[in-house]
């Protein structure tokens, strides 16, 4: 196989990895045959929180300082209010402020892979597909580990005021039960901004939980077809519930709660992933894959999490 | 009078050149995040000298170390106003209670970004002539001079300089390099005019009980 058939495959390939159908996620869209696996991989989250939106050249910002690349987006102003006053004066001044943010970007990157073409042949299992798949799944892996770490951040310690938001970021809401689901509705709810929550973040574990809630919490049949056929919901509270594996960015009994991402932030892609591969004296077959990304935070307050331990603590005060 | 900026720094004023050395593909790097510690972070410009402190995190400078820990100086690649190393906005704003203002974190005023923060240097145990704009453009210097840093974590600590000391001797610093070209001037080069200072890298750690 030629070096252009290796690249075709590998577009072939990504593409199916990269889409939204589910089927195709799962299986991978890749040829099967006998072969086992030991684990299972999960695309990004992130994209799933706030979908990709892919930037080309046409918007890279000027920038005096730097060549590197960034993009530039705009943020909707404010408004200074009004006032009640008496006839025959007339208006304060103030001045109009439209406020922008700047969009960094950086590489993510794999390791090189290399191996020699006759070591191939001795595979019956479509092994680079597989590892198309794998590299694809690492680099999401990132994506998914530095946008959890910033809300992570911003979200803070917990039942912990953060001043200048004149509220707590992550609260305990106690057990899972009616009481804590509601409490945890109400956390967006008290954001600066009057934001409200559309997307709720958990991991499978404590997506289970769910099936402890009985009939006189859930009401109707729900409890007994949560035992019966498992948690099947997609949504909590009327709020889309994303459910991940990767319990090492939502730890157990965390709920991280989204508001619309017009209302948090960005996730931008340039040209998202590319596959590079190598074939060298028609011996070694090298290949990685790369993308440049940009992601940002752009209202923090878009962001909560929740603990769902302890006792309830207030959004407002922590206590 | 006109004014003008004064503290503006475009990415191509401070400069470092692998002159002899790998490609980027395959020459030895490192990156690591820069210590949030590090007061004099802002000073880390490409060609600045850098070591990696306990923590696995970039400090400005180098030291001598202690025991049979020996920090490697480093040579950065990139600047700290690179925006793919420092990236978003901490923005602030005051407050007022009672007459007393204070000045505290502002989310409505910060971007935050999941990407950025890590700095890719040239560990000097490597073999590289390398050229760099961050030296002491107060010293003279002669082919095979022993280069040091300034210091470590302090005001200027990422400057290279010519050492004071022999190797193997009681230092502050540890060795570098040595001088492989004496300062001189890139004439409208590709980064414009700029004196350099070339050196072979060398690592001689400083002796201690």
């Amino acid at each position: 196989m030629d070096q252009v058939k290796y690249a075709a495959l590998s577009d072939e390939v990504k593409a199916k990895l990269l889409s939204e159908d589910s089927a195709m996620i799962k299986s991978g869209g890749l040829a099967t045959s006998e072969y086992f696996r030991t684990e299972i991989r999960e695309n990004a989250i992130r994209r799933r929180i706030t979908p990709p939106t892919p930037v080309g050249k046409e918007d890279w910002g000027d920038a005096e300082d730097t060549d590197f690349p960034i993009i530039y987006v705009e943020i909707a102003p404010r408004s200074c209010g009004a006032v009640m006053v008496p006839f025959e004066t007339g208006p304060t001044g103030e001045v109009i402020h439209g406020k922008k943010a700047r969009i960094e970007f950086n590489r993510v990157m794999t390791k090189k892979y290399s191996i020699e073409k006759i070591r191939l042949e001795t595979y019956k299992m479509p092994i680079l597909d597989i590892f198309y798949d794998l590299m694809l799944k690492d680099i999401m892996d990132v994506e998914d580990r530095v946008t959890m770490n910033t809300d992570k951040k911003i979200c803070g310690t917990i039942n912990t005021v953060r001043p200048d938001m004149g509220m707590c970021r992550y609260v305990e809401c106690g057990p899972l039960s009616r009481n804590s689901l509601v409490h945890l509705r109400k956390g967006m709810c008290y954001s600066p901004g009057n934001l409200i929550p559309t997307k709720y973040l958990m991991n499978n574990i404590t997506y289970c939980d769910f099936g402890i809630l009985d009939r006189d919490q859930v009401g109707g049949d729900l409890a007994q077809d949560m035992l019966i056929d498992g948690v099947t919901l997609t949504k909590v509270s009327g709020i889309d519930t994303i459910v991940t594996i990767k319990r090492d960015l939502v730890p157990e009994n965390e709920v991280f709660i989204y508001t619309d991402p017009k209302f948090y932030g960005g996730f931008y892609t340039y040209k998202d992933v590319s596959m590079v591969t190598e074939e060298k004296d028609d011996i070694w077959l090298t290949f990685f894959a790369h993308e440049i990304i940009g992601a940002s935070v752009i209202n923090a307050a878009g962001v909560l999490r929740a603990s769902m331990t302890g006792t309830a603590h207030d959004w407002i005060t922590g206590e | 009078m006109a004014i003008t900026r004064k503290n503006f720094v475009r990415q191509y004023e401070h400069v470092a050149v692998v002159a002899h050395g790998a490609h980027p593909e395959y020459r030895l790097e490192h990156t690591a995040p820069i210590a949030e510690t590090e007061t004099y972070a802002a000073q880390m410009f490409q060609g600045a000298i850098v070591s990696l402190n306990n923590d696995g995190e970039f400090v400005l400078g180098c030291g001598a170390g202690t025991g049979v820990n020996y920090p490697v100086p480093c040579i950065a690649f990139k600047n700290i106003q690179d925006p793919d190393v420092t990236t978003g906005v901490a923005g602030k704003s005051k407050r007022v209670d009672g007459g007393v203002v204070t000045e505290i974190d502002d989310y409505d005023k910060s971007t935050y970004s999941s990407v950025g923060g890590q700095l890719t240097v040239i560990p000097c145990t490597g073999s590289y002539e390398i050229e760099s704009t961050e030296f002491d453009i107060e010293g003279t210097y002669k082919p095979n001079d022993a280069l040091i840093p300034s210091g470590v974590s302090a005001d200027g600590a990422g400057i290279i300089k010519k050492a004071t000391k022999q190797p193997y001797t009681t230092a502050s610093e540890p060795i570098i390099g040595f001088v492989s070209r004496p300062p001189y001037a890139v004439a409208n080069g590709a980064y414009g005019n700029q004196v350099r200072i070339a050196f072979w890298t060398n690592f001689i750690p400083v002796p201690h009980a």
